[in-house]
């Protein structure tokens, strides 16, 4: 029997393996164009025939713009299975119907064809129902063409949440459903509240240059609601909590994370972001978008100087 | 594969079907490349003993076992290997064989852990073991054990609950059979393989809130028997039977869009879209194939026709999607196909011969496309007629050249539903057609003097389009040009080599702009014409030194050098965007990578 003598040499000339990952050095929430950063739906969950009012948050370097211009149209043709986007294509042309021309928001009734083109119900047994989002719920596109002075319009879509009937349900968890479900609200952002992160409260008004400012965004806490889903997997009504996240935008200096939440298993009513002011004297223009998990939004600016 | 999906290429070994042939990484196959004897590649217009399969075929061979005990360990960055050889007695020979492999680790401890967000290494590891009693004289016996396992893990963690992404793929597969061979005292061969085994794969991802998985777990069990005979000088027939069953359990969920189908169009890095369906689902395939072909010699012609009788037996446990805890109702069907394949050679001169071949295809959906929910449990078999015409110039007794032009069309190729309301279980049609045609090229050295190489080049073009459809579009996969160029010299105990690689880049859908979807807080793609663009072309270089050094009388080392990649060309492996897509660029490949390893021999 011959003698084994293991040999192995492992040695891998990888001293210079760099980064295979582009780096496009833009942060979302840096806000260097006029840019459509949340569009608010009330109620954001309707019965189509309902009425829902829509608002625009727009900003630009310069800030918040006031009442926006818009051309409102509602989605009206779903997207194909083979469409990854949150809406089909026909969308950016000719496949809506429109709603008017507005400054800031605009007010209509949701399609009564809603839940059959965006929701689970079929004029035929025949036709698949549409899938719902991890939450049950179902989504109507909203279009709005916002008039950019510099450039082309920005198109931006906002969702209303559809109220439905359950499709492919039995019946006891349909009726289930029915009671116990409880229409999305949208959630309320509390005013954001500073501190250095070196120490005590500060006013944005009165940032130090190139400080770094600790801001929280509080929302209440029966915000992170609890709402009733038919889980499709084990075919049974269950209870789910909403999780809440917060968009951070800027016009200058920058943010640690573009955006920071609560999952639905995390009982905090707020979240922290930290946000390094610029290094001259100049005024920042911050906006918060609060989204629970169910399309409800909330969102608030403030103006920050550094001095 | 000359313009045919990857799924749709057929992999033997021994006449045993296997899931694939290399490792989730593309660096290892998944037997140890001193078990095989032969790989025989065929892109196309294979004969009727095989089938199933649209695309091509990949044959392997392994080796017969030698006498005496032999054998080696070896170890290099990627991973470690062992293989045993020995006689047990002077009618059985056993051999058996391992590898595992270290490479994440050994990336993780670099300076590249990001390396890992884009191309996560998987760890892989597989074993053979394969024993050989010779019966008699002309008649053996082998048995074999084969199975090979592939995982990775990632978690991109991230403070925003929407923005987490994590990953996690397992697949893995064994095959035990047995090959019983008798050659009769007149030249007849007869052989029957009986196997079984099963393949499991494991997907799953979470973007975000949205979870997606796909499980899959299949027994595979079948028989491929054979009987070669001579009816004469001049004719020789084979006639055989083919037989595959998969029995599969399957469960699913997460969006319809994940994971990707050929055709979609996305952009890579896109979350899929955030809708959430479940399903799980059983399927059986059965499909028996009883085949026959002749080898007729004409003088300097040798034609061989075939013909191949497929039966198929699909069946599954849900036509509909489930409703409650109603009982579901099944589906049984026999499809059933005849193929025929026809190929001839002409020996023109001594060092000249004219080729033909000419054949249709047929395969049987997969299992994963029959759920009610996320497909459609109706679907049919797709077909494909493959046809070649080459030519063969034996140069000098070593150096030869080969052209082969060819053509594919595919019908019936499983597509997403274009309905805007699509039919229940109708998620997907049979409405999608393929061709591809081009030209190859080979000129092959075989060892001369210490030296072999060979200059291989292929200019194809392969296009879908869904029926109805005027404009073709590139297929995915689509790769017009692809050169390789290889070469190997001996010197005493020095061995160099070298590779040139040259490549197309497959062809992408480009973004001409975005939308902003207020809800998610992310821009969605504007798309321009489908797989209009392409990745930028991809060439490498790489060198391999090897020095072995003698151990006594039997046994030596072999060390080696493989530097991969010598001009440390960034080559694009995708193209990717900026969140808001104002920006474009390239995810680029590993730069210059040395590998060195070591092997004991004896």
């Amino acid at each position: 029997m011959k003698t084994l003598l293991v040999v192995a040499l492992g040695v891998a000339v990888t001293g210079f393996v760099p980064s295979c990952k582009p780096d496009f050095g833009e942060r979302e929430s840096l806000v260097d164009r006029t840019q459509v950063l949340a569009v608010r739906i009330e109620p954001p969950e309707a019965k189509p025939g309902e009425p829902v009012t829509t608002t625009l948050l727009v900003v630009s370097p310069d800030g918040t713009l006031d009442a926006p211009a818009a051309t409102w149209a509602f989605c009206a043709t779903p997207k194909l299975l083979t469409e990854n986007g949150s809406v089909s294509a026909a969308c950016l042309g000719g496949g809506v119907a429109p709603i008017g021309d507005a400054r800031g928001g605009i007010t209509a009734p949701l399609p009564m064809s809603g839940c059959f083109d965006f929701g689970p119900e079929t004029q035929s047994a025949e036709v698949r129902p549409r899938d719902p989002d991890v939450t049950g719920g179902y989504y109507l596109p909203i279009r709005a063409h916002v008039a950019n002075a510099d450039a082309e319009p920005l198109t931006a879509f906002g969702f209303a949440r559809l109220v439905c009937n359950l499709a492919n349900a039995p019946a006891d968890a349909a009726a289930r459903f029915r009671k116990e479900y409880v229409r999305n609200a949208n959630p309320t952002l509390a005013p954001i509240e500073a501190r250095l992160e070196s120490g005590g409260a500060i006013a944005l008004g009165e940032v130090p240059r190139g400080a770094r400012v600790v801001l929280r965004a509080a929302w209440r806490p029966e915000d992170a609601e609890t709402y009733a889903l038919f889980d499709v997997r084990s075919q049974l009504v269950v209870t789910r909590r909403e999780s809440l996240r917060v968009s951070w935008f800027t016009t200058a200096g920058s943010y640690d994370r573009d955006r920071s939440g609560r999952t639905d298993a995390e009982p905090e009513s707020f979240t922290e972001n930290t946000w390094t002011a610029p290094s001259e004297a100049r005024t920042s223009h911050l906006s918060f978008v609060l989204r629970d998990s169910r399309g409800g939004v909330a969102f608030a600016t403030a103006t920050a100087t550094t001095r | 594969m000359w313009g045919s999906a990857p799924r749709d290429t057929r992999i033997y070994v021994d006449g045993v079907d296997i899931p694939a042939l290399y490792h989730g990484s593309g660096l290892r196959s998944v037997i140890n490349s001193d078990l095989v004897s032969s790989i025989d590649l065929v892109p196309g217009a294979f004969g009727a003993e095989y089938g199933r399969g649209l695309g091509g075929l990949v044959r392997v061979e392994t080796r017969a076992l030698p006498r005496g005990t032999h054998g080696y360990v070896g170890a290099d960055t990627l991973d470690g290997s062992a293989l045993v050889s020995t006689e047990l007695s002077h009618r059985a020979r056993i051999a058996v064989a391992a590898r595992q492999s270290w490479l994440d680790r050994v990336l993780a401890a670099t300076n590249a852990p990001d390396v890992g967000d884009f191309f996560p290494i998987p760890r892989y590891r597989d074993g053979q073991i394969k024993a050989t009693l010779d019966l008699r004289e002309r008649e053996t016996l082998d048995a074999v054990l084969l199975g090979a396992t592939d995982g990775l893990t990632r978690t991109v963690p991230s403070p925003d609950p929407a923005s987490t992404r994590s990953e996690g793929n397992h697949t893995g597969f064994w095959r035990a059979y047995v090959r019983y061979a008798n050659v009769s005292e007149n030249g007849d061969t007869a052989i029957v393989t009986p196997f079984f085994g099963r393949d499991s794969s494991e997907l799953v991802q979470r973007f975000g809130p949205t979870p997606a998985r796909l499980d899959v777990d299949s027994t595979r069990y079948g028989v491929r028997a054979s009987l070669r005979s001579r009816l004469g000088s001049r004719v020789s027939l084979t006639t055989g039977v083919d037989a595959l069953g998969s029995d599969s359990d399957l469960a699913r969920e997460g969006s319809l869009t994940l994971p990707p189908r050929e055709g979609d169009v996305a952009v890579f890095g896109q979350p899929p879209g955030d809708e959430y369906a479940a399903d799980t689902w059983h399927t059986n395939i059965v499909d028996v194939a009883p085949h026959a072909y002749a080898d007729v010699r004409l003088g300097p012609v040798t034609v061989t026709p075939g013909v191949r009788f497929d039966a198929f037996l699909i069946e599954g446990s849900r036509k509909t999607p489930r409703v409650g805890q109603t009982p579901s109702i099944g589906f049984s069907r026999l499809e059933t196909a005849i193929a025929p394949r026809l190929a001839a050679r002409w020996e023109v001169a001594p060092r000249l011969a004219l080729s033909a071949a000419y054949g249709t295809y047929h395969q049987a959906p997969e299992p994963e496309d029959l759920s009610p929910v996320f497909g459609t449990p109706d679907l049919a078999l797709s077909r494909a007629t493959h046809v070649t015409v080459g030519e063969s110039l034996r140069i000098t007794p070593t150096l030869s050249a080969d052209v082969v032009a060819f053509q594919k069309t595919m019908k019936d190729l499983v597509v997403r539903s274009r309905l805007t309301n699509p039919l229940l279980a109708r998620a997907l049609t049979q409405n999608g057609e393929g061709r591809s045609y081009g030209v190859q090229f080979l000129l092959r050295q075989e060892l001369w003097e210490g030296f072999f190489g060979w200059v291989s080049y292929a200019i194809s073009r392969s296009e879908r389009r869904f029926e109805g459809d005027e404009a073709w579009r590139a297929f995915d996969f689509d790769q017009p040009h692809v050169l390789s160029v290889v070469a190997s010299q001996e010197i005493g105990r020095w061995a160099f080599g070298a590779r040139f690689r040259y490549a197309s880049g497959n062809p992408r859908t480009p973004v001409l702009g975005s939308t902003y979807d207020a809800r998610s807080d992310r821009y969605d793609p504007v798309f321009g014409a489908q797989n209009s663009i392409r990745i930028p072309a991809f060439w490498q270089i790489d060198l391999r030194v090897e020095r072995s050094f003698a151990l006594g009388e039997a046994a030596r080392l072999l060390l080696f050098a493989d530097v991969q990649n010598v001009t440390n060309r960034e080559n694009a492996e995708e193209i990717v965007y900026s969140a808001s897509f104002r920006q474009r660029s390239t995810i680029t490949s590993l730069p210059t990578i040395a590998v060195v390893g070591g092997r004991l021999e004896f």
